[in-house]
């Protein structure tokens, strides 16, 4: 089974997305469980990129190619897991703000996020913060709010406002991210906690529910 | 008596890291923010009128083909979608790594020079800078999407090589137009980093960027026009790079992604940065007496020897509270002479330790 599980983390590290899920397809042939795909290979393979960005040794390319990698493999044993009752460690719904459509610093942090155990409900950009609150209504965990614009943070504001009123806020847990982003606006906002990357925002989310 | 010199002097001098009377200043204001503070009252009018930024430009850049009520597609034929004014990419050329069927436009049409000769006589007093705001490792980014791009610079720059190869010569012929024009340079917009980095790494940068970069700056120099670049996020590792390929001036040197003391330690004597005042922390959020601390201090620090054109490092824009705003109007374009600053600053010391405050809050 080792054998199975090195080669497909070895195919998401370096992002080869072929064999990611030509390596997932063999396991899944050999009856390795699905949860030990995900435990033993995708969800460790995602950690050792982490540990390579942060030290500077991949960049922003090898992250999205490795996360790219890491989600077709597991679209294949999606399926499997449901069937065997593995469960997501979280439920997190993300979206890039309203007046944003920028989308792949969210891309990549949901991508992340799955690829640490989390089911993720992509609700897309441009999002209202009546969106929002009608996608935690649906069950969530955290919240990801992504703004790439210092013109369209407020919508951060006005979604978290929007939680509030609704009375969900103690049922969830919001994180914020983007490139103007910094932990004092975080902080003034009333967010639980910002992340300045992916890798980051991964750590958060698992800091909230485990 | 008071020198009073042009803005063409100051920034030449600035240039030639000398200071002049005042620290040179560019304010970019948005249109409608513009207009919202032209209606505050007549006091406020007179403040606006009397903004006389150092650098000038004409941006020559792709004209928008509308399909739609906020959707067009450009002259490379990447198609844009307006949300509040801002472009938002939304589809893109080269949905494979081809370039078969695939024409570049040509960047020497007639019509990206129109406005021109306008600019030209508008701003005799003036150093004027020709935009380039084609895009060029940004372009990469629009022909094949973002994501498709960034998964490009590893499993095939090759191909990246291959698409940005046509735009080197592109440019370097659009110099040889700008030349012919009274230009003083070139402002060459392009976004290599982000928030921590160069975006696709310093290293691949260097391969795949860079090159066509230093062919084009030189050519520039070559025709005695100074290349000033606009660049978000962090450059600092690529800094010795783009002042050996002929950088002059760099923006916005947003404070929040690179330490400015440091950059100026290192590279302040080859190098000129314009911007350099908070626009995602200091500016929308912070009190007007805590903006012009700041400006104060970026006047002081990166403004020493010359070197510096002082500015917000994006436009001011109609979601920063007016009195934000005016305070960074204000304290740009009613400085007290150098020469009286200065003296000011000798004679209280312990203004490095509150300067010094300012700008480590970033990076600590």
């Amino acid at each position: 089974m080792e054998n199975f599980l090195n080669s497909i983390s070895q195919a998401v590290i370096e992002g080869d997305m072929a064999e990611a899920q030509k390596s997932v397809q063999a396991a899944v042939g050999a009856e390795v469980p699905a949860g030990e795909i995900l435990q033993g290979a995708l969800i460790p393979a995602m950690g050792e990129v982490g540990r390579l960005f942060e030290e500077d040794e991949y960049f922003v390319p090898e992250m999205l190619i490795a996360a790219r990698a890491m989600k077709a493999g597991l679209e294949i044993i999606k399926p499997l897991l449901v069937d065997s009752g593995v469960e997501p460690v979280g439920k997190v719904v993300i979206g890039t703000v309203q007046g944003d459509l920028h989308d792949i610093g969210k891309n990549l942090v949901a991508m992340m996020l799955e690829g640490a155990g989390f089911e993720i409900n992509d609700i897309g950009t441009d999002i209202s913060p009546e969106q929002f609150v009608a996608a935690v209504e649906t069950g969530a965990d955290i919240i990801g709010l992504s703004a790439l614009l210092t013109t369209t943070m407020p919508s951060m504001e006005k979604t978290i406002k929007a939680i509030e009123a609704a009375g969900l806020r103690d049922q969830v847990k919001i994180i914020i991210g983007g490139a103007p982003i910094t932990q004092e606006f975080s902080v003034q906002i009333g967010a639980d906690g910002f992340a300045p990357d992916a890798i980051q925002a991964a750590k958060l989310a698992k800091s909230f529910v485990l | 008596m008071t020198t009073s010199y042009s803005p063409r002097d100051r920034i030449l001098q600035t240039l030639n890291h000398e200071e002049s009377d005042i620290v040179p200043y560019h304010i970019a204001v948005d249109s409608d923010c513009l207009d919202l503070l032209n209606n505050q009252g007549s006091a406020v009018r007179d403040l606006i009128s009397r903004i006389d930024n150092h650098l000038p430009h004409i941006g020559l850049e792709s004209h928008q083909h509308w399909t739609g009520v906020d959707t067009y597609y450009d002259d490379f034929g990447c198609v844009w979608k307006e949300l509040n004014k801002v472009p938002h990419l939304i589809d893109s050329p080269l949905k494979d790594q081809n370039l078969k069927g695939y024409t570049y436009p040509d960047l020497l049409d007639e019509k990206y020079f129109q406005d021109v000769p306008s600019f030209i006589g508008e701003h005799q007093n003036h150093y004027r800078l020709c935009g380039i705001v084609f895009g060029y490792q940004d372009r990469g980014l629009y022909l094949r999407g973002y994501e498709n791009f960034l998964s490009d610079v590893v499993l095939n720059p090759s191909f990246v090589e291959a698409m940005l190869e046509p735009l080197i010569d592109s440019f370097i012929r659009l110099v040889d137009k700008i030349a012919l024009y009274p230009f003083d340079g070139i402002r060459f917009a392009d976004d290599w980093g982000y928030q921590r980095g160069i975006l696709i790494g310093a290293k691949r940068w260097r391969k795949l960027i860079y090159p066509g970069l230093r062919k084009i700056f030189h050519h520039a120099r070559s025709k005695n026009l100074s290349v000033m670049v606009h660049a978000d996020g962090d450059l600092s590792e690529i800094i010795p790079d783009l002042i050996e390929a002929g950088v002059e001036i760099l923006n916005p040197t947003q404070p929040e992604c690179m330490d400015l003391l440091w950059l100026k330690k290192e590279y302040g004597n080859h190098l000129c940065f314009n911007g350099g005042i908070s626009s995602q922390l200091t500016i929308p959020r912070r009190s007007p007496k805590q903006i012009k601390k700041e400006i104060r201090a970026a006047m002081q620090y990166i403004g020493k020897n010359g070197g510096y054109i002082v500015g917000p490092a994006k436009s001011l824009n109609i979601d920063i509270p007016i009195e934000n705003n005016l305070a960074v109007v204000d304290e740009m374009i009613n400085q007290e002479p150098n020469s009286r600053r200065k003296k000011l600053a000798e004679n209280l010391p312990d203004r490095v330790e509150e300067l010094w405050e300012v700008y480590s809050a970033f990076h600590s």
